[in-house]
């Protein structure tokens, strides 16, 4: 019991994230990639990869903050909510990257990826709207 | 029209990555930052002894655009005002694709990356402190390793189980330094009229981190060779050379007055001559620079510990004496590192402690300079960073860096605070 307390203690010191969010990715219905592997996913929210297998551009978007973005961005790039930030603002300021369109909530994330042909978002399971939901190899 | 007006509203008001501007596609992006400092035995970047001044003014803006098949086009512009010097550069700008994570290329102006932080050395909005630690990355040498012009190739290769590596290869030039650049200004203060450094030849860097399989554990090294900078100036004369200075000058046939020897920045055997009042070229110097760097990266804890190692050869290279070369002979050999951790407390507040010692010339050990940093730095808005941080110092080699004429062989204790504030949009 005292070492349940104890780890309970430590975990609640180093930031574990209580949150663990089911997301999907998605794109808009008319982009010809139906799958992503997650080394991709990963490299897409990271600015490494800036291209689909199309060769078309990647919009990417992501939110402005919360417990579910902080979730989605720690499952699948590793980082932190604050090191994905400082991570994007040393690409946009070396020249390497454009900035994520960020989003408010799931509304206008949604509506983002239907306005976009090549876009690149998350949402929670089972609110994707109309938006094709890639398949993550 | 009015699509461009709502898309930039809209843009407005979403963005806190950096608050970036999104007109038709095309991103603006900026931060403008102040530095208040005090520093209480010696004046050092600008503040004077002993005074609360407002030392540092940096502004950064960039564009960038992205097409649809992935290529992106922008620049970056960077204005300073550091102890009495104002100067606009174009900071990168160009071309770039991404072919693969890979794999990328970028045509024009770019970013060199040396160490952890010197491609970062001007974006506060990044760091707990107010500057990458000087005692690696020295403000005077920002116009010769800021970026180069020319081709840049890199990427990230995942290892599976061995991790990842990242790599970045530049070649290219550097822009001419005219006489009233900060660098000329803080670096060569041996002359008394000094018309800048011109750099006709390719250079060279190459940059690798390998993320390794312990989570956060990032190792690396990279180096910058720097070929043949021709230093151009005219000097003031005197007729009052004797000894080996002498020697050469008769040698070369060079007995006419006014003829000026240059101390300090050669050799015994190198050419320390040069003719009075012509503006000529004076010397041929290669530079290199080494990091080395390890960054552990646990939650919101990061670890931190890097050296740096400045490697400087001179030859004369005086066509007006019809000395065309000579030996290479050692110009400046630099070595520094630092230990540093931050933490992040919340996404606002962070704050970091720092150890660093400096060495002008690791030849000898009579020169050293130890620092100890603490730094706070906290966002007060989405667009407004604020910083502070104490130095406590023992030695004052690391002033040679800012300010011409100190004598640099005290090796008192002192003290300097920095207070900066950046605003981004």
């Amino acid at each position: 019991m005292k070492l349940k307390y104890i780890i309970s203690i430590i975990t609640l010191f180093l930031g574990a994230n209580a949150f663990s969010a089911e997301y999907s990715i998605i794109t808009h219905p008319s982009n010809a990639t139906n799958s992503i592997s997650a080394a991709d996913a990963k490299s897409i929210l990271v600015g490494a990869l800036n291209r689909w297998e199309t060769g078309s551009a990647v919009r990417l978007a992501v939110y402005k903050g919360g417990d579910f973005n902080e979730s989605v961005i720690k499952a699948i790039t590793g980082r932190s909510g604050s090191q994905f930030k400082r991570a994007w603002k040393k690409l946009i300021f070396t020249g390497k990257g454009i900035a994520p369109r960020e989003q408010g909530d799931v509304e206008s994330m949604v509506s983002f990826v239907m306005e976009n042909e090549n876009s690149f978002g998350y949402v929670p399971v089972g609110e994707e709207g109309g938006a094709k939901v890639l398949i993550v190899k | 029209m009015k699509k461009s007006a709502i898309t930039t509203a809209a843009a407005l008001s979403v963005s806190t990555f950096v608050n970036a501007i999104e007109l038709d596609d095309i991103y603006f992006s900026g931060t403008l930052s102040t530095t208040v400092s005090y520093s209480t035995d010696y004046a050092f970047y600008s503040e004077e002894a002993d005074s609360l001044d407002l030392s540092i003014v940096e502004f950064i803006y960039n564009g960038m655009y992205q097409f649809d098949n992935g290529v992106q086009v922008g620049a970056q512009l960077y204005a300073y005002t550091l102890d009495g010097v104002s100067d606009i550069a174009l900071d990168w700008g160009g071309v770039s694709y991404q072919y693969r994570p890979e794999f990328g290329v970028s045509l024009g102006r770019n970013k060199l990356y040396n160490g952890l932080h010197n491609h970062t050395q001007d974006l506060d909005v990044v760091r707990t402190f107010a500057s990458p630690s000087l005692v690696a990355y020295g403000r005077s040498l920002r116009p010769i390793t800021a970026s180069l012009d020319g081709i840049a190739i890199g990427g990230n290769i995942e290892l599976g189980a061995l991790g990842a590596f990242e790599y970045r290869l530049n070649a290219g030039f550097v822009d001419s330094i005219p006489a009233d650049s900060y660098m000329i200004l803080n670096s060569f203060n041996d002359f008394t009229t000094y018309n800048g450094l011109k750099n006709s030849n390719l250079n060279y860097a190459a940059w690798g981190a390998w993320s390794t399989p312990i989570d956060g554990l990032k190792i690396g090294a990279s180096f910058v060779y720097y070929p043949d900078f021709e230093v151009t100036g005219s000097l003031e004369y005197t007729n009052n050379l004797t000894g080996t200075d002498l020697a050469r000058a008769s040698d070369i046939g060079a007995s006419i007055a006014p003829i000026l020897p240059v101390p300090g920045l050669t050799g015994a055997e190198a050419w320390d001559l040069a003719l009075a009042g012509t503006e000529s070229s004076l010397y041929d110097n290669d530079y290199l620079m080494y990091y080395g760097f390890i960054e552990y990266v646990w939650n919101d804890l990061t670890l931190s510990a890097e050296f740096t190692r400045n490697e400087g050869y001179t030859r004369a290279f005086i066509p007006a004496l019809g000395a065309t070369s000579s030996d290479l002979a050692p110009l400046a050999r630099l070595h520094a590192h630092y230990l540093e951790a931050t933490y992040q407390f919340s996404d606002k507040l962070s704050a970091g402690i720092q150890y660093s010692e400096y060495d002008g010339n690791y030849q000898t050990d009579n020169n050293e300079t130890e620092g100890f940093t603490v730094a706070v730095s906290y966002w007060l808005t989405d667009f407004l960073l604020l910083k502070g941080e104490a130095h406590a110092m023992d030695g004052t080699t690391l002033i040679g860096q800012s300010v011409r004429g100190v004598d640099l062989s005290a090796n008192d204790s002192w003290e300097y605070f920095v207070f900066k504030s950046t605003l981004s949009f």
